[in-house]
């Protein structure tokens, strides 16, 4: 039994994943073919023209729209998670449907739809001139703006879930002693609860920083594909350029800095709680 | 004042969520081919949907591709929890390491290292490669499901059925299953799901015998406004909601 | 269950025989595809792309097989060929070559017609809306006017902004000389202000929509937005407009080349050409398909230009290993 449980997933995932990714890895060391995806062959090359400053800018923009947007699911997404966990049970579970539903809806029909909202002439424009909220319409879609809505939108939900289970978790003993101790809301909140929901927080950012980086068709759709981001960059680099090792070099780095990325969260996880780390 | 503040808030952000998508329902009813103004009720585009016979089978293929890679997925990704919490085997953090790099790496990765592999094999790009492909990216997020029951189960209980002479397989079988079966079926329905709204590994792995519906959508998407998405997704949207609670009521109902 | 869905899709195909084509987005009337499936009792299954460089990697990725029948842009035909991707078209199974317009054939990037035959044909210039501009537009540099800032609509194609460029700076759009590149990458970037969105799958969505006042847009979508809209004018720029012309080929590993032969010679009968063009709004080279189509669409300068403008447009062709070049500078181009 127990051969045939570990045969099976360590073969599945050795010919179905850690191949494929070393395939990928080796690609990234050959070298750019005319007529071929590539040439067999060894050079840095592909690694040293990451350090061109446009790639690096191509980093930068994409590392800044996904930390701009988890920042943005934070602020929304904190208060929403605090509220919810206040109420009672049934209404709480009532409302995690509620936050789960879109989640289970095609990302991409739900970016359309946002098209229909931001357009010069569609709803939010409509209403804000009907009610004398603005006397012109925004113009909002294919523009930075429509790209930072779009993702909040799509992510929130990544956001909320952990919030709320680290915030429904918070014993709310622990409020009730810091007011009683004289503290003032915002001091219970600062020194109490922040702290206790950290784990939460940066879970939540996780989930959002993570594909906010590799998202590409919110940006094309929503921005109107004037700004490359990382994630259109490789997929032009594969499909358009046709530069497969090249291609292969910037998924190897995005995947590094990923990595960077967890292992930075489990090193500050083992530092704010060490026993549930250990578990 | 402040139970105020937060229905306020809690209505705002839902609104914020829901907006879209009840705009892109109302937007199905609407004559109007361009404008966002309303014009009148219609079901032309449902009717004119129901006429296009590829997109219905481009639909049925979608289901029958979600259908069987979540069900590859279920069976690998349970097979890999229970081992993974139940065995120690050599490779064992390698594996854990490996799961969470598949967890994390971004889809276009995935697919492009995918397509790498089938191209370095000379598989002709179709079903199967799809299926594989699926049924690869459904793994992990079963684990993680299945995993979070198992932790919560009772050791006692598959100690008592070896003291009582219960083989490995009757135990897995008889005990372990029965009790993992909620979340069993919650890591389906979530690999169905990622299935059938999956754009960017498909794109690199597709091929031209098989089309599926997550394309096709990305492709009228891309060509801008037309009424029939509208009811396209409309009726998508009632059908997952409708697989979303008959699944919750049979889960709850166990839980 | 499994077993209700599996019978079911064994059971799906009807049809013995198919064609497995790949053509551009809306560029096929569903009507004409039905009539073929019903006359033949071949199966048409089609895919859509967006770009010849999509159309060649997939190709490249199928080994040059998957599909049938393939509907490359001009300079990528001379690509494939010399690729040797392509399988030379067996005449003798085409008859209906005859109805074909001769300005259409033997052009440079297929001397002889032994691989492609042409489909459709086109140009891409401005489409402006009359309502939104002071003055009238007459060439490529009034896009560059600080009026237009944030409501220019570019194509979503590198060759295609570049010849914008490359031919307001009075250069041939095929240019492969480094410095004239260059300068038109610095011209491009200081379009950049203006330009509001990078589309090339449906540029009259975005005019309908009134998110951009002009733009570099293909004839045939100018022509559909027109009709919708008839503030929106076609013009052809003094420089010259870039002529396009979209063949059909037949990759060298298709599996169905006989029925691709069939639909290929369907495609080429007047009446189903005239279908086409009408509905796309891009020319027939079909001589005997453009007897058969209404004035409003045989007189119309948009879609048929006259011969005047005709000499002055410039064609698309292979640019060899400069293309590397723009390549670099579009990646630059977007990164800003």
């Amino acid at each position: 039994m127990r051969k045939i449980l570990v045969g099976l997933s360590w073969g599945w995932l050795l010919v179905f994943a850690l191949i494929p990714l070393l395939m990928l890895f080796v690609v990234s060391f050959f070298h750019r073919g005319v007529s071929e995806f590539f040439v067999v062959g060894f050079t840095l090359e592909n690694y040293i023209r990451l350090f061109d400053p446009i790639y690096f800018t191509v980093f930068f923009k994409s590392v800044v729209l996904a930390l701009v947007t988890t920042v943005f699911c934070l602020l929304l997404g904190y208060p929403f998670a605090y509220f919810m966990a206040s109420y009672g049970k049934s209404a709480r579970s009532y409302l995690m449907i509620l936050v789960i539903i879109p989640f289970w809806t095609s990302s991409l029909i739900r970016t359309y739809a946002t098209m229909l909202i931001l357009r010069t002439n569609g709803l939010l424009n409509t209403i804000l001139l009907k009610f004398g909220i603005i006397s012109e319409p925004l113009e909002i879609l294919y523009t930075e703006w429509a790209v930072y809505i779009g993702m909040v939108y799509t992510l929130l939900p990544f956001m909320i879930l952990p919030l709320y289970s680290a915030v429904e978790k918070l014993d709310r003993q622990y409020l009730q002693a810091a007011s009683d101790l004289g503290a003032s809301p915002w001091q219970t909140f600062i020194r109490v609860t922040l702290p206790l929901t950290l784990p939460g927080i940066i879970a939540g950012s996780l989930l959002v920083f993570l594909p906010a980086l590799g998202l590409f068709y919110i940006p094309d759709i929503l921005g109107g594909a004037k700004s490359l981001v990382v994630g259109s960059f490789i997929k032009n680099q594969f499909l358009a350029a046709r530069n497969w090792p090249f291609g292969a070099a910037i998924s190897v780095f995005l995947c590094l800095m990923m990595g960077a990325g967890i292992w930075l969260y489990l090193w500050v996880k083992k530092r704010v709680s060490p026993e549930e780390a250990r578990s | 004042m402040m139970e105020l503040v937060r229905k306020a808030y809690l209505s705002f952000i839902l609104l914020f969520l829901y907006a879209p998508i009840l705009i892109l329902i109302a937007y199905s009813f609407n004559s109007g081919t361009y404008s966002t103004e309303w014009e009148g009720f219609t079901l032309d585009w449902y009717k004119s949907l129901a006429k296009s016979s590829d997109l219905l089978e481009i639909t049925f293929n979608s289901f029958l591709l979600a259908f069987l890679a979540a069900t590859g997925a279920t069976i690998v990704g349970t097979a890999a929890a229970i081992a993974l919490k139940r065995y120690q085997f050599l490779g064992k953090k390698a594996m854990q390491g490996l799961l969470f790099a598949l967890l994390m790496s971004p889809d276009v990765v995935m697919g492009i290292a995918l397509l790498v592999l089938f191209v370095a094999l000379r598989m002709d790009l179709g079903f199967f490669t799809l299926l594989l492909s699926h049924i690869t990216f459904g793994i992990p997020f079963v684990i993680v499901t299945v995993m979070g029951r198992i932790t919560s189960l009772d050791e006692n209980l598959t100690q008592a059925a070896s003291d009582l002479g219960a083989s490995e397989f009757q135990t897995l079988h008889k005990v372990i299953l029965p009790l993992l079966w909620p979340a069993v079926l919650s890591g389906w329905l979530l690999a169905f799901t990622l299935s059938m709204d999956d754009v960017i590994i498909s794109f690199f792995v597709s091929g031209p015998d098989f089309e599926i519906l997550p394309l096709r959508i990305y492709s009228m998407v891309r060509l801008g406004v037309k009424p029939e998405i509208n009811a396209l997704c409309t009726i998508l949207f009632i059908l997952t909601m409708a697989i979303v609670f008959t699944s919750r009521k049979l889960v709850g109902d166990e839980e | 269950m499994i077993h209700t869905i599996l019978l079911l899709f064994l059971l799906s195909p009807v049809f013995s025989r198919v064609v497995y084509v790949y053509n551009w987005s809306e560029y096929i009337p569903r009507e004409v595809i039905e009539e073929f499936e019903k006359e033949s009792g071949i199966k048409v299954k089609l895919s859509t792309y967006d770009s010849n460089e999509i159309l060649y990697t997939k190709l490249k990725i199928l080994n040059s097989g998957g599909y049938d029948l393939v509907f490359p842009s001009t300079y990528f035909v001379e690509k494939m060929i010399s690729q040797n991707m392509l399988h030379p078209l067996e005449k003798e199974k085409l008859p209906n070559i005859s109805h074909l317009d001769s300005r259409l054939l033997g052009k440079p990037y297929d001397k002889e017609n032994r691989f492609s035959l042409p489909y459709l044909w086109g140009n891409s210039a401005i489409l402006y809306n009359r309502g939104s501009v002071s003055s009238e537009v007459s060439s490529f540099k009034d896009l560059w006017k600080p009026e237009f800032k944030k409501s220019v609509l570019m194509l979503d194609d590198m060759r295609e902004a570049f010849a914008v460029s490359l031919k307001s700076l009075g250069y041939s759009a095929n240019s492969t000389e480094p410095k004239q590149i260059q300068e038109a990458y610095q011209h491009l970037k200081a379009l950049m202000p203006n330009i509001r969105i990078f589309n090339s799958e449906s540029p009259r969505q975005i005019f309908l929509t009134k998110e951009v006042v002009l733009g570099l847009t293909y004839n045939g979508d100018a022509y559909k937005a027109s009709l919708v809209d008839p503030s929106l004018v076609y013009v052809y720029p003094t420089e010259g407009a870039t002529l396009w012309v979209d063949s059909v080929v037949i990759p060298r590993r298709a599996k169905n080349k006989l029925e691709a032969h069939e639909f290929l010679n369907f495609l080429m009968r007047p009446e189903v050409s005239k279908i086409i063009s009408d509905s796309v709004g891009y020319a027939s080279p079909n001589r005997s398909a453009q007897m058969l189509q209404d004035d409003s669409i045989r007189l119309n300068t948009s879609i048929y230009p006259p011969d005047s403008i005709m000499q002055n447009m410039e064609i698309l062709s292979d640019i060899g290993q400069a293309v590397f070049l723009y390549e670099r500078y579009w990646e630059e181009l977007k990164v800003q």
